[in-house]
């Protein structure tokens, strides 16, 4: 039997890409971890794109790819800036120790 | 094949004329001497936003796509663009003393709020879920720097981390469930989408369920509905007040706007089933929301908590997938905008310290009618108005809001609404009852209450406008509906 990647092995791949990242946005403490979790989600997202826009034959997947990712670099531009005043406050990048908002 | 008279570009002159503000105000930043700066920054852009609405106003025959169907300009648009700039302009206007009070760096603090308005302007103006998504972008990336501009304040810093990590995680979610619509339907429009879902009504695939879903839970994060409404106790307490009063109705009002879009023109055909869910979430949002905002001492995190409960109420509106349904709920975003500025505004007044973990307290409130009988008064319309009691606005608001639903058929969902309704009037009352039956208490009261002419003038501008739509709800409930008529 021949094996070749099909579609469903890129989107498989992407959704366990996505799990993964769920859970580490979920289980870590570290901010910069749960940050780069989050990446990893959107890139999921991404190779999703390319995939059935490879599929479809239609660019426009590919298009919104580099869209997403100017994006996100927009968002790592914002989000450190805040790591960074809350390290100097705290001197720590645990989530935990922010706790002065109490729900 | 490609010419740029296509493209429209006249249609989104708001936008271009609102961009143009902006840089014309950084430039204003730099050129002018220190102390003129702000000044110079703050009232061109007042001035711009002035003429973004004209622009909107004069523009708004000019109706039709733009960018080969990227964007559409519709009544719909027209009633968000006036609302939204609008909201933004009182924010601006109001600002200038509360946040020198807190140290923040002025030039920026404008910017990003006109730069978020921007992201909300292309929400509502969006056909295409690559432009909401790079609309939800724009606003929240400025609305994250923006709850954490009050750099030496922690808690500033700890609303703006929270916000922006599970703001980023849902983003994640909103973008997975576009790319699985892409590829169940070939395409990012949401025409197309539709077109799609009418194609095999009856046997929509698996993913196209989980593309909707995802789409759904990247507005409900936005919208703050429950169980996606974590955040927002967090950002909205530690955010600057008239930052609070922003983010609780502007961009709250373009999440509804694009959520009512792309689920009532996409995904209409599925509708069965996903008011199904918008009515658990309705549920428990309103129910989740009042018994949080019950237990606060805090007149800040009050204001935050029962605004979760008011977009449980805006559900209940989006639900019944009807034209009545949709003006209401572009009533009550309308007058739900006017009502919570106000309120945080006059909170804003009386609060005397903006340090963490303090201020904002009940017992700020203390017999206030003996000494600033105005503001009292004001904050008494806003409660009302708030808890929907009549003469005011609120009233007719939740009055449309759960006659739509009773005549689209979701009476048990409108009976829990009024109950809900009924359990706000609590802790709305009890501010009133601080005011205006407790003794005064001369150690609690504040030295002087920050209020500069502006904030008089806006406050005024909402008590008038929250009793003027109480008194004649029709001026606003035609336009309103005349907005909705091109999405159903």
């Amino acid at each position: 039997m021949e094996m070749t990647l099909g579609l469903n092995h890129y989107l498989i791949l992407a959704a366990i890409m996505f799990c993964i990242g769920m859970v580490g946005v979920l289980t870590r403490r570290n901010i910069l971890i749960i940050f780069m979790s989050v990446e990893l989600m959107l890139n999921s997202a991404n190779m999703t794109f390319i995939a059935f826009s490879h599929y479809l034959m239609n660019p426009e997947g590919m298009v919104f790819t580099f869209f997403t990712l100017t994006v996100a670099a927009a968002e790592v531009g914002v989000g450190l800036a805040i790591v960074v005043t809350i390290f100097r406050k705290t001197e720590s990048l645990d989530i935990r120790k922010l706790n002065l908002l109490k729900n | 094949m490609f010419d740029v008279a296509s493209m429209q570009i006249s249609r989104i002159l708001p936008e271009m004329i609102l961009i143009g503000v902006a840089l014309v105000a950084i430039l204003m930043d730099v050129i002018l001497p220190k102390g003129k700066s702000t000044r110079g920054v703050q009232g061109s852009i007042v001035v711009g936003l002035i003429v973004v609405m004209a622009a909107s106003f004069f523009t708004r025959e000019n109706t039709g796509t733009a960018f080969g169907g990227m964007v559409i300009v519709d009544g719909f648009t027209f009633f968000f663009r006036m609302l939204l700039t609008f909201v933004t302009l009182l924010i601006v206007m109001v600002s200038e003393r509360y946040i020198e009070g807190l140290r923040i760096r002025i030039a920026e603090y404008y910017l990003l709020l006109v730069f978020s308005l921007f992201g909300m302007l292309l929400m509502v103006m969006a056909q295409d879920l690559l432009i909401i998504f790079l609309g939800i972008e724009t606003m929240s990336i400025s609305l994250y720097a923006l709850v954490g501009m009050s750099r030496h304040r922690q808690i500033s810093n700890e609303g703006a981390i929270k916000y922006f990590l599970l703001g980023a995680f849902t983003t994640a979610f909103f973008v997975y469930g576009i790319a699985l619509m892409f590829g169940v339907a070939g395409s990012t429009n949401l025409v197309e989408i539709a077109n799609y879902l009418r194609g095999v009504s009856g046997s929509v695939p698996m993913l196209a369920w989980a593309a909707a879903g995802l789409i759904m839970v990247g507005f409900a994060f936005k919208a703050a509905l429950v169980p996606f409404h974590w955040w927002s106790p967090d950002a909205y307490e530690g955010a600057p007040t008239t930052i609070t009063a922003f983010m609780s109705t502007a961009p709250k009002a373009a999440a509804f706007a694009a959520f009512l879009r792309v689920f009532y023109v996409a995904f209409g055909d599925m509708s069965g089933s996903w008011t199904m869910i918008l009515w658990w979430i309705a549920v428990v949002t309103m129910t989740f929301g009042n018994l949080l905002a019950l237990r606060q001492n805090s007149v800040k995190r009050m204001l935050a908590f029962s605004s979760i409960t008011h977009a449980g109420y805006l559900v209940v509106a989006l639900l019944t997938f009807d034209q009545m349904g949709a003006a209401a709920m572009l009533f009550y975003l309308a007058m739900y905008a006017m009502m919570n500025i106000g309120a945080f505004l006059v909170a804003i007044a009386v609060n005397k310290d903006e340090n963490e973990g303090k201020g904002y307290s009940f017992d700020d409130y203390k017999g206030l009618i003996w000494r600033k009988p105005w503001l009292a008064l004001a904050m008494l319309v806003f409660m009302l108005a708030l808890a929907g009691i009549p003469p005011t606005a609120g009233f007719f608001g939740k009055y449309y809001i759960f006659s739509a639903a009773v005549k689209s058929g979701f009476v048990g969902l409108a009976v829990i609404g009024v109950l809900n309704g009924a359990a706000s009037v609590y802790y709305y009352l009890r501010l009133i009852v601080y005011m205006f039956l407790k003794e005064r208490d001369e150690l609690n009261e504040s030295p002087s209450l920050n209020l500069s002419p502006s904030m008089i003038q806006v406050i005024a501008l909402c008590v008038f406008l929250v009793l003027l739509v109480g008194l004649f709800p029709d001026l606003l409930l035609n336009f309103a509906t005349q907005s909705v008529t091109v999405l159903l």
